[in-house]
């Protein structure tokens, strides 16, 4: 029997759907909970003791949020989470500071103040490495996706993997290109990330290898020209990687 | 017909204080400038000047911090490591030759020692020791981070209209060997006290005029249109290394901070002197704005000191504020609730001499 997962994400989980609609053999069943944008913020846990997720906009929401899930289409906007063996969160982003406007991609297309670089400027600011690391904490603690997972009843969050999203270097604002965006302080808030979601039960998994460079971006196959998200080709190395997580992580259904 | 006669109410002890009660005692500050919402103030001192930044903001006026933490900060972790505590992350600055340090090496008349305490693997800034609670990782990061505060204690300097700041001690260590100032004997917090190299010094009244009127004279060439407000904290000494005893040490050192902030203020337009000192000690507010310590001010005392600060601001600058303030409930009926109970409780590393006394 396939193991069977769901996968809630926004946008940047949406960009894997065509691979998973593409057909080919499959070694896991998924669903996926897509609310694109800040509508992710609207699903929230109503009944931790029946574990069940309102999905307001179910029903008639032609968008912004969409549920691809054959069962539950039909019915009251509820989504019994103890169907899935496996609950994996994408495009949990490091990139998201507090609200979903602080995408660090929108700053350089004239978005709001980002506080993900705000982080990694503070390096050169007299900020102790030690303040820093405090501030990372409560940076991720801050973070929209950390704010949605810990919602979950542990039992469900045990069963949680979340995945970070890659972002393309040219998708940074000038000042934070390769060679001058300190890579070591993102890879030290990674490591707070999974530290600070090892502590809710909720696995924090890597990216696949194949989707980034050596300087840890999303390569430039993978993309789109949006910058931001993933192309086929990015798709296709993210499901697999999924699926892989799916069937290699520990879980039960009720 | 004597010269007493036609003087005003406030000249005369029965009528101004005695027959008041003490939350009706609030015209005691005739101040010489307006302080405007719009107006940037900074605020450095011993322990109790913390109060006076924070009462600025909360109250919608501009309160300058020139260090601010990083903005995902959240306010505790930022309270931990000392951002948001006074204008810049300069720690308490107790003494007024501390505070002449300060302005020294600000406009590079002095070069910062490179001395620093070692302790367990870490870092310790003898002339900021608690700024990084667990200290700092290394001897460049101290630099650095020492650097930092330098320079946003110059922007506070030139970048402010009012220069806020609250003497608190006479007594001061030193090195004997370079004639530098720590802010804490070494080896309270962190270091090593070392009777060869490190000296105590009391300082008395002239010094301590001359060496607060020597920083203010580089503030105000810094920034000519600078005004300058004193307070002298209410906050008794923690501990006294003077022979005396503490009580009797404790009034000394009071006194003359007193003294000399009355004498910069009437010799010098530029500078006030605000009586938060007298609103806590005096005999007519018994004492109730205390501890149990008998030496912490509760909250209280502190919304008393800030609302007679604002009371007295509105009366003489009326357009200074919009709205006048009245001391709010918590002020009419103090209780329990302290200063130091509060989440934003107070930075003071003077009360790491107390525990020194507990571990012996």
């Amino acid at each position: 029997m396939k193991a069977r997962a769901l996968v809630i994400g926004n946008s940047h989980a949406a960009s894997v759907l065509p691979a998973w609609r593409g057909g080919g053999e499959r070694y896991v069943d998924l669903d996926f909970l897509v609310a694109p944008g800040t509508n992710l913020s609207r699903l929230v846990v109503i009944d931790p003791h029946t574990r069940v997720l309102s999905v307001p906009g179910i029903r008639g929401a032609g968008k912004p949020t969409f549920l691809l899930v054959p069962d539950a289409a039909k019915g009251n906007g509820v989504l019994d989470l103890d169907r899935y063996s496996v609950v994996v969160v994408y495009g949990l982003q490091l990139l998201t500071g507090g609200v979903m406007q602080n995408h660090p991609h929108v700053r350089p297309h004239g978005g709001g103040p980002d506080k993900w670089f705000d982080l990694l400027e503070s390096s050169n600011s007299g900020l102790s490495r030690r303040a820093w690391q405090m501030a990372a904490r409560d940076f991720v603690r801050n973070t929209f996706h950390y704010n949605f997972v810990s919602q979950f009843p542990n039992v469900i969050r045990e069963r949680m993997v979340c995945l970070p999203c890659p972002f393309p270097n040219n998708s940074l604002p000038r000042a934070h290109a390769v060679g001058q965006c300190d890579r070591e302080r993102v890879d030290e808030a990674l490591a707070i990330m999974a530290e600070e979601l090892q502590a809710l039960g909720v696995r924090f998994s890597g990216l696949p290898s194949a989707l980034t460079d050596t300087s840890g971006y999303l390569t430039a196959s993978a993309y789109m020209k949006d910058p931001i998200h993933l192309n086929a080709q990015g798709a296709r190395i993210v499901l697999s990687f999924i699926e892989e997580l799916v069937a290699t992580t520990a879980g039960s259904t009720r | 017909m004597n010269p007493y006669k036609n003087l005003p109410e406030r000249s005369f002890w029965s009528p101004a204080v005695a027959q008041k009660s003490l939350f009706e005692i609030l015209e005691i500050w005739d101040p010489k400038h307006s302080i405007g919402k719009s107006q940037k103030v900074s605020t450095y001192g011993s322990c109790f000047a913390q109060h006076i930044g924070r009462a600025l903001r909360s109250r919608g006026y501009h309160w300058l911090v020139t260090e601010p933490g990083p903005a995902m900060m959240t306010g505790e972790t930022a309270h931990k490591f000392n951002y948001g505590i006074f204008t810049a992350r300069t720690g308490n600055i107790y003494t007024t030759s501390l505070l002449l340090q300060w302005v020294s090496w600000a406009v590079e008349l002095s070069t910062p020692p490179t001395e620093m305490w070692v302790q367990n693997g870490r870092f310790y800034d003898p002339f900021r020791p608690n700024i990084e609670p667990e200290g700092f990782e290394s001897a460049d990061e101290l630099l650095a981070s020492r650097q930092v505060a330098i320079a946003a204690f110059r922007k506070s300097i030139t970048a402010a209209d009012t220069f806020v700041f609250t003497l608190g001690l006479t007594e001061s260590w030193i090195n004997k060997v370079e004639g530098y100032e720590y802010p804490m004997c070494p080896g309270v917090v962190a270091g090593q006290y070392d009777p060869a190299q490190h000296g105590f010094v009391n300082q008395e009244y002239p010094l301590i005029r001359q060496n607060l009127l020597q920083a203010l004279r580089i503030i105000k060439r810094l920034n000519p249109a600078i005004k300058v407000l004193l307070t002298v904290s209410p906050v008794p000494l923690t501990a006294t290394y003077s022979a005396r005893h503490v009580l009797v040490a404790n009034t000394a050192s009071k006194s003359i901070l007193r003294s000399v902030a009355d004498s910069l203020a009437r010799h010098f337009p530029f500078v006030d002197y605000f009586p938060s000192y007298e609103i806590i000690t005096a005999p007519p507010f018994k004492g109730v704005f205390y501890e149990p310590n008998l030496r912490n001010v509760t909250a209280a005392g502190v919304s008393q000191v800030m609302a007679v600060f604002f009371e007295c601001l509105n009366r003489k600058f009326p357009e200074s504020s919009a709205r006048p303030v009245r001391p709010t409930r918590a002020v009419r009926h103090p209780g329990p609730s302290s200063a130091g109970a509060r989440k934003d409780r107070d930075v003071c590393e003077e009360e790491f001499l107390a525990a020194q006394r507990e571990e012996t």
